[in-house]
């Protein structure tokens, strides 16, 4: 039974300059205490499908398709209905744990106001549980920490009470929308350790929406490679690594920098630039940068193919004849 | 992670932001003048020798100031104590300029801020509204309520708060709609908080600043605007004073009596130039760029 179903979703902006293509066709699902990796270079769409999911996209925003979480539609639940869904059974948290805290008040305060509007627990009992989620996400003193202010804090602190936020109401998903980006490395493995252990700890799903490889190989069942607002590929996190079939995905895991090879010389790049979201494209977004296009790549954007529990979009490359 | 020992209680920016205004010396002074001033005018009158509406028939009309006598500031050109009247007006201007300043602050937080995180239509109403009601002109509002409902003090009070709101209105929506793409809002949203909430617990207390920094140079600007009502007859009616009548007063005799106008003009010009001092303090001091 899968927890979230998206199915043809599309995201566009209505903009002075024109509509803006941010997700086109997009199908997947997040099946119950898995975790999702969503990677893609920026602008590909990640960010703006987390958002779509929890209907939190800008005003000027189109919405097309069907998110099931757990049998309901969220694209047509009441609003009233959605707040209920926020932060209750889906949790999100955010790339910049410096700007995702209110600087004006306690810790303690933004923990336990969640709280209180969803579970109506009296300013106590919150206060209480917030401590409680403050040791599960490991920070020393929970209870001094929750006198705090966010600037008092460092960065890898502040996320881990980001996640503590988004887990107060025992959500089923959580979605981290980069979660290590603005972290230094160190700190990156630790909060991945930990939403790792979280995962098991609450019987969590888990999307995780990154644009580097490492981490995604880290924490993810499986993954979902995007390109252009467009599913490239998707298939289980090891395979799709250790052998990608996609040129895209290809050509994304050979450019990744190693240690050993001299980055002004040797670091493979992928020639060319993203596709403008203005244009509207009808063949595969990735075609004017990939090696192995040919004409119908233009025209026809190809069909998902699908094939033991893996999928790839693409004219040239075929998941069988592998 | 650390395990330094930690103060049980956090510092909040606001506490930050006081300690660094207490460092400001131009600040800090202004503030203990201001508060000087505020004491003096409120404790003052009960101990001061004269009342300011008693007319004393025993001594000259227009009696230069003298410490050796009673009259401190003098007496102006009816024989009544300077310095009583100087208190006196000074309770009227300070309280026309916080209460005014109140009003505006209440309606113009509100008002910007529902504005501007609403955004959209319910913004583009609002802030039309904002407009039109800047197109009023005010002297004619003025004399307009003057002439429905008589000469009232509270009336002022209605007058400036009316007019000054709206540009606490417009800055306070400037600072919503960048408060708003701010992701702790999104953090909120995504926790699944109300639009109330997020305005009351989230927008507000971060516009704070803003307001504090923006309501201090009000002051002095309010009690400016009464003393042009006043000097108007607009305002303050006798035998009540306040320090923009008395500068009146004093400025049409000032070759025969300077110090009925040097006394009252003093007055005024210091609490305005504290006014300003901590308002420059504060802004320095709640500057986000500082930290």
């Amino acid at each position: 039974m899968n927890l979230l179903n998206v199915r043809n979703l599309s995201v566009s902006f209505n903009t002075a300059d024109g509509v803006v293509r941010a997700v086109t066709d997009l199908s997947f699902t997040v099946a119950a205490g898995e975790t999702l990796g969503i990677v893609g270079e920026s602008g590909s769409g990640k960010s703006q499908t987390a958002m779509a999911i929890l209907r939190l996209l800008a005003r000027n925003a189109l919405v097309d398709g069907e998110v099931f979480f757990d049998g309901q539609d969220l694209l047509r639940l009441s609003t009233s209905d959605m707040l209920k869904v926020r932060g209750q059974r889906i949790g999100m948290i955010f790339q910049d744990p410096m700007t995702a805290l209110n600087p004006h008040l306690r810790i303690g305060t933004q923990l336990a106001e969640v709280l209180v509007s969803h579970r109506g627990l009296s300013w106590q009992q919150a206060m209480a549980e917030s401590a409680r989620m403050m040791q599960a996400v490991h920070l020393p003193d929970a209870t001094a920490r929750l006198q705090h202010y966010p600037h008092e804090l460092s960065g890898g602190q502040r996320q881990r009470v980001m996640i503590a936020m988004a887990l107060l109401c025992r959500p089923q998903l959580l979605i981290a929308d980069e979660p290590t980006t603005a972290l230094d490395v160190t700190v990156q493995a630790q909060i991945l350790r930990l939403l790792v252990e979280l995962r098991r700890e609450f019987g969590l799903s888990l999307i995780l929406i990154t644009h580097d490889l490492g981490v995604m190989a880290e924490v993810c069942d499986r993954s979902l490679v995007m390109y252009g607002g467009r599913a490239m590929e998707q298939g289980p996190c090891r395979t799709l690594l250790t052998d990608p079939v996609h040129p895209y995905t290809r050509a994304l895991i050979a450019s990744r920098p190693r240690l050993d090879m001299d980055v002004e010389r040797d670091l493979p790049v992928i020639a060319g630039a993203p596709p403008s979201p203005i244009e509207r494209i009808f063949g595969c977004p990735f075609a004017p940068r990939c090696e192995l296009a040919f004409d119908r790549c233009n025209r026809q954007m190809p069909d998902l193919e699908m094939s033991a529990g893996r999928e790839c979009a693409c004219h040239a490359v075929s998941l069988c004849k592998k | 992670m650390s395990r330094l020992p930690q103060p049980e209680q956090g510092r909040s920016l606001w506490q930050d932001a006081w300690r660094r205004l207490r460092r400001n010396r131009a600040a800090l002074i202004a503030m203990i003048v201001l508060g000087a001033l505020v004491a003096l005018v409120i404790v003052g009158p009960w101990f001061a020798p004269w009342s300011y509406d008693y007319i004393d028939f025993d001594g000259d009309w227009g009696a230069a100031p003298s410490l050796s006598g009673s009259h401190w500031f003098g007496t102006d050109s009816l024989g009544r104590d300077l310095f009583a009247r100087t208190l006196q007006g000074g309770r009227i201007s300070l309280l026309v300029g916080f209460v005014a300043t109140l009003v505006s602050l209440l309606i113009g937080v509100t008002w910007g801020a529902v504005a501007g995180y609403y955004g959209g239509r319910v913004d583009n109403v609002m802030m039309r509204i904002v407009d039109i009601l800047y197109a009023m002109p005010f002297m004619f509002f003025v004399i307009l309520l003057m002439v429905l409902f008589g000469h009232h003090l509270v009336l002022i009070f209605v007058a400036i708060g009316a007019v000054n709101w709206l540009d606490m209105a417009r800055i306070v929506r400037g600072q919503t709609l960048s408060l708003r793409q701010k992701e702790f809002v999104a953090a909120a949203v995504t926790s699944g908080l109300g639009s109330g909430a997020i305005i009351r617990h989230h927008i507000i207390p971060n516009l704070l600043g803003v307001v504090v920094v923006y309501a201090t140079l009000t002051i002095p600007q309010v009690i400016l605007v009464e003393s042009f009502l006043s000097f108007l007859g607009l305002g303050v009616q006798e035998p009540a004073t306040s320090w923009g009548m008395l500068v009146n007063d004093g400025a049409r005799e000032m070759e025969a009596t300077p110090w009925a106008l040097i006394f009252p003009a003093a007055f005024l010009a210091t609490t305005l130039f504290c006014f300003n001092f901590i308002g420059d303090g504060l802004r320095d001091a709640l500057d986000p760029k500082d930290r």
